[in-house]
């Protein structure tokens, strides 16, 4: 909300000549809870602006979107080039001369643009920092005189304040709420204008027009006067000025005044063509199915539903109540009585309307957060007089007020000693009741030292005694706190999140040199499909930010892949990237999806400019995808360094979505799998576009965290030599090195202290296309003695023999 | 004639020679100095040997044929510009005995000929240590996080235990229980996602608040770090962002204890020299609530920034949750992560903070 220095001045006694009291207001004013900041301050360059009138606009000859004209600045005339489209001969508008310096820091010269010379510009809101809109140039009431200065046109020649309420306090959404913060502030009194009510000159309202509410629950109250014989026509200029000055454009006179009383006093109000409501009747009920969809002012027609509350003739609805006027009975050029609407409507109200339609206007903004249900007569009366006396008419004698069940102000006991030990400071009672009477409370004498208060209706956001608390704390200033430490004693810690385990492996991939990412929640279906993970599980968003937002991501890859895409493409090689974060997947047995944390990694494949030496296999014979060894080895070297026991992985058979079948693999501990490595498939690197291998993993954190992770007990270190043994062997390409490694323990039992693949060997010629060489350098050990040969070949040729009998094996020569 | 004792003293001095030499043409003088065809001192010996009696002959001939392959190692190893290759040779010769050298274990060699570390630099031989170091590829944790875990260490430091909660929430633990009924304009506060009527992806960490205190009576001291959401996107606003809240319930905690906390708080995150400032502003779930802006000489020009929002904790909360408010008080605060990274970082878009481009996650 914008307002002015001199506006707030008419309301609050301030002295206009303290050249400090601008900051001092809005650092005031800030420091008790609203927030404001000076966005406009008299300034030099404003000096040099003028009214200047359009004698002739015609389309520049080398640019379509050109205009030159013949400008009038009221002592010569001047030839200016300008871009907007609305600029027309006889409008009157705001011409920056040459030498000023606009706030963006524009500074005007004569120019030739396009060859025409330009002596000047003609502005826009934006290029003066007064407002958002730069679709055309200001156009200026017709009847301000060629020359004039500016600035006070615009209400620039004032300071304005732009002020931010929070939704607590719809009290402070006026220049007079504003005004009684600044009053408490100041400690100076506040002064509401009184509207002269003689001017009553017309017949009685009850004879004029009639108001029924149906619905007291939404529309508590409704008041309405009647003005008739008004002249429809511009709105004064300081009204105009002032209207600009806080971001509304100008209408009519009937339109700004409603609009002005608003802002001054925070009520919004209505102006209804009296001859358009049949039977000259309010009726203020829900909508009917029998109404039918209705049009609001601004073109549109709403779909309005059987709770909102509408305000009605004697037949049809022609307003939706505290949001939106109809068309079919908006003041129109040939209107002469006017039905004047001032109500109080419930803010629930108003803001479930409002979310339902998509509709905000500054009426519903007030309403959803409260207006004071004491004040329709005054914004009432104060409209009235300004129509009568800048649109004539006669004020009819009066006004309706329908209000069922006024509501009693609210009273409140409040404890001294609990304002004292909330706060933490000893506030004596003489200065809380200074606090709380400086902004409107009547303070009651009481008994036992508890006082009474009686809060303004217009308060509709203290109904508690902490809420008069709060308005203490904010009276007595938050920076006269004193600071001290809690003096009790931590209670005893939780016990450790899961967010620990984490903590482990993000240290673990860092030191194996990945980077962390962290990605949205949330990914585009079409991402998840592609992965094929968006199955039945998938939970989607009700109202995304975009297509490519709209389903909680079920895996961690889609985020890894794009970030894997996008470095690719900004020429990045060797990635090695990983994301700690949750999946999530509906439960169908309960309200929440379940929520899985994750780790996924990946590494690209070998960026051809990066030196480094080809994939080879373990022996460097049989070329092998070395990144996704890289990845395996990190994700190993992981599991070690978060103590996860009896980890391995075992081969996939079918599919698992999205990696390559033939570079697959569980990830197992235990009999749980608790996650996929491999190489993704083509389709998906087609799909992000990406021409190279990209190698991932993806594990449950959770079931990771099931595992026994004590640490173990200490295994005495050997103290006699071992005797190394090399073994080579045939197999069927089919056997895995897992097998046979599970196989050498297993016979090796307490002899065998290692095993180490040492080389994998195929050779179509040598070996048969069927099968392969594998060598292991076998470590033989026992902790109590030293072996000797005869011992050490017994136990070699045992393993060579279950090798033969149970895979197949036969010994490479 | 060379007798045992003159070779043992040759032998030295031809050690102490060859270690000498620092380059190609020196070892080369050496070469002929003690291989010369004529005159060279090992040729001599050479020479000699058959006026040696057999027992001498066994000593001095294979000494002074292994002094001659040390002798043409040192000029090869010259000649391909490998000096450390000397001493590789030379040491290759050298046995320990006792605590002594001896050269082809026979001739000792005195303390100190050996010690090639004091022998004086020469370019050749001299490593260049400005040459970059091998590592294995360095890893980056998040910006984010690392704020995040900054932070969560000051915290947990200063008492408070780590309570997590679900990122997809229950309207009724996001808001009802937090003193924002529907209908109520705070909701406007807090642009929300909904997965249906009442399940949504949490606006704030406030609802792990909600579950700990249904869960626990008092008194309770958490930090509920994590993920929250809000349909918002721009420079200074992410749809998904990170936030960590702390909640400290008890008897006799007050507002001056909330002040004094957040200034440590800020003291210890942001460094002792900025400044702190509460004013006063709106929450639903705390009151009185406050706006907490922090500003240092050396940061927007000392401009006061707005880093936190905090509050004692509405009684309408505790009511929610079953404690007494009349017997318990207690605050709460709470904080954007990337609020503070992007300050920390001097990070202008948020945006970068997802983009994940290792260019910008590679720095930190």
């Amino acid at each position: 909300m914008r307002i002015s220095l001199e506006w707030l001045a008419e309301y609050v006694d301030i002295d206009l000549a303290d050249p400090a009291l601008p900051e001092r207001l809005a650092l005031g004013v800030l420091m008790s809870g609203l927030e404001a900041e000076v966005i406009n301050r008299p300034d030099e360059w404003m000096g040099r602006l003028l009214v200047a009138e359009v004698l002739s606009a015609e389309k520049h000859p080398n640019a379509d979107k050109l205009t030159i004209c013949r400008v009038h600045d009221g002592t010569e005339e001047r030839g200016i080039v300008c871009g907007a489209p609305n600029v027309d001969a006889g409008q009157k508008v705001v011409l920056a001369p040459p030498g000023a310096t606009l706030p963006g820091g524009m500074e005007i010269k004569v120019a030739r643009i396009r060859g025409e010379e330009s002596q000047g510009m003609l502005c826009s809101e934006r290029e003066l920092g007064i407002g958002h809109d730069h679709s055309g140039i200001i156009v200026l009431d017709p009847d301000l005189g060629t020359g004039e200065p500016a600035a006070p046109v615009l209400g620039l020649d004032d300071v304005i304040f732009e002020i931010t309420v929070t939704p607590n306090r719809g009290d402070c959404l006026s220049v007079l709420g504003v005004a009684r913060e600044v009053a408490a502030l100041f400690d100076s009194p506040l002064k509401i204008p009184v509207p002269d009510l003689e001017e009553e000159t017309g017949e009685a309202v009850s004879s004029l027009c009639g108001v029924e509410i149906l619905d007291p629950d939404k529309c508590p109250r409704y008041m309405a006067r009647v003005i008739r014989g008004v002249r429809i026509g511009p709105s004064p200029g300081w009204m105009q000025r002032r209207l600009r000055a806080a971001g509304m454009r100008p209408i009519n006179n009937i339109v700004d005044i409603t609009n002005y009383v608003m802002l001054s006093l925070g009520q919004p109000l209505h102006g209804f063509d009296l001859d358009k409501l049949a039977e000259r009747r309010i009726v203020v009920r829900r909508w009917r199915r029998e109404d039918g969809p209705f049009t609001t002012l601004d073109g549109q027609e709403r779909k309005v539903t059987e709770d909102d509350l509408m305000i009605c003739d004697a037949g049809r609805p022609v307003a939706i109540g505290g949001v939106m006027g109809g068309s079919n009975s908006e003041i129109s050029d040939a209107t002469g009585d006017i039905l004047l609407e001032s109500a109080y409507f419930s803010p629930s109200t108003i803001r479930s309307t409002r979310r339902r339609l998509n509709i905000s206007t500054e009426a519903s903004f007030r309403f959803e957060r409260g207006v004071d249900p004491s004040g329709t007569l005054r914004a009432a009366d104060w409209a009235a007089h300004l129509i009568r006396q800048y649109g004539g008419g006669r004020i009819a004698e009066g006004a309706v007020d329908v209000h069922p069940a006024p509501a009693a102000p609210v009273r409140l006991g409040l404890r001294p000693e609990r304002v004292s030990k909330i706060l933490g400071a000893e506030i004596e009672t003489p200065e809380i009741r200074r606090n709380l009477e400086s902004i409107g409370m009547s303070v009651l004498d009481s008994e036992n030292g508890r006082i009474e208060v009686e809060v303004p209706v217009f308060r509709h956001d203290i109904d508690r005694e902490i809420d008069l608390i709060e308005e203490v704390a904010r009276r007595w200033g938050y920076e006269n706190f004193p600071s001290s430490l809690p003096a009790t004693a931590s209670p005893p810690a939780l016990p450790p999140s899961p967010r620990r385990l984490e903590k482990e492996i993000r240290e673990a991939m860092i030191s194996a040199g990945f980077t962390e990412a962290l990605n949205y929640s949330f990914v585009g279906r079409s991402d998840l499909e592609r992965l094929g993970n968006a199955g039945e599980d998938v939970v989607p968003l009700q109202n995304p930010l975009s297509a490519e937002m709209d389903l909680m991501r079920t895996t961690l890859l889609a985020g890894l892949i794009e970030n894997a895409s996008m470095n690719l493409n900004r020429g990045a090689g060797d990635l090695r990237l990983f994301e700690i974060g949750r999946t999530f997947h509906r439960n169908p047995d309960e309200k929440l999806p379940n929520e899985v944390r994750r780790i996924a990694a990946l590494v690209s494949d070998v960026s051809p400019d990066v030196l480094w030496p080809e994939g080879r296999s373990p022996g460097g014979e049989e070329a092998l995808p070395a990144r996704l060894f890289d990845l395996k080895g990190a994700l190993e070297r992981m599991g070690r360094q978060i103590r996860l026991p009896d980890f391995r992985f075992a081969p996939v058979e079918g599919e698992i979505s999205p990696l390559d079948p033939n570079e697959a693999a569980w990830v197992m501990s235990g009999e749980h799998r608790f996650g996929t490595i491999g190489g993704l498939n083509k389709t998906v690197l087609e799909a992000w576009g990406v021409r190279q291998r990209l190698f991932v993993f993806e594990l449950d954190i959770e079931t990771l965290g099931r595992a026994d992770r004590r640490p173990q007990r200490l295994q005495p270190v050997p103290r006699f030599p071992a005797t190394l043994r090399a073994l080579a062997i045939v197999v069927e390409n089919g056997v895995t090195n897992t097998t046979v490694e599970e196989l050498l323990k297993r016979i090796g039992g307490e002899w065998l202290e290692s095993a180490a693949l040492f080389d994998i060997y195929r050779d179509a010629a040598l070996i048969g296309s069927r099968e392969k060489s594998l060598a292991y350098s076998l470590v033989f050990r026992r902790l109590d003695r030293t072996l000797n040969d005869e011992e050490v070949d017994q136990v070699f040729w045992e393993i060579v023999r279950n090798l033969e009998s149970q895979l197949g094996a036969r010994l490479r020569s | 004639m060379t007798s045992v004792n003159d070779l043992h003293e040759l032998a030295r001095e031809a050690l102490v020679s060859i270690l000498q030499v620092s380059d190609e043409a020196q070892a080369e003088e050496i070469r002929l100095r003690y291989l010369g065809r004529k005159g060279g001192v090992l040729t001599e010996v050479t020479k000699g040997l058959k006026d040696l009696s057999q027992e001498e002959k066994r000593i001095v001939g294979p000494v002074a044929n292994r002094l001659k392959g040390l002798i043409e190692k040192t000029l090869a190893a010259h000649k391909r510009g490998d000096a450390p290759g000397v001493q590789e040779a030379v040491q290759s010769q050298i046995e320990q005995k006792d605590g002594k050298s001896f050269l082809f274990g026979l001739v000792e060699i005195p303390e100190g000929v050996l010690s090639f570390q004091d022998k004086g630099a020469d370019s050749t031989s001299r490593i260049d240590l400005t040459v970059p170091g091998r590592y294995p590829p360095l890893g980056h944790k998040h910006p984010i996080v690392q704020t995040m875990e900054d932070i969560i260490d000051v915290l947990t430091r200063l008492g408070y235990s780590i309570a997590e909660g679900p990122e997809i929430e229950l309207d009724s633990y996001n808001f009802e229980a937090l003193n924002i009924p529907k209908d109520h304009p705070a909701r406007d506060m807090q642009d929300t996602f909904y997965v249906s009527d009442d399940v949504l992806l949490r606006t704030h960490t406030s609802p792990v608040q909600i579950r700990i205190m249904e869960k626990q009576q008092p008194p309770v001291k958490i930090i509920a770090p994590g993920k929250v959401f809000r349909c918002d996107a721009d420079v200074t606003h992410s749809p998904m962002f990170h936030q960590i809240e702390g909640l400290y319930v008890d008897e006799g905690l007050s507002f001056a204890d909330l002040k004094g906390t957040l200034e440590t708080f800020v003291h210890e995150i942001f460094g002792p020299e900025f400044r702190i400032r509460l004013r006063p502003s709106f929450f639903p779930f705390t009151e009185p609530s406050a706006e907490v802006d922090i500003a240092c000489d050396h940061l927007a020009g000392g401009e006061w920034l707005e880093v936190l929002g905090a509050g004692m904790v509405d009684p309408a909360v505790f009511e929610a949750v079953g404690y007494d408010p009349e017997k318990w008080s207690g605050f709460a605060w709470g904080l954007g992560v990337e609020r503070v990274a992007m300050l920390r970082y001097g990070i202008n878009d948020i945006r970068m903070f997802f983009e994940n481009d290792i260019r910008m996650l590679q720095q930190f």
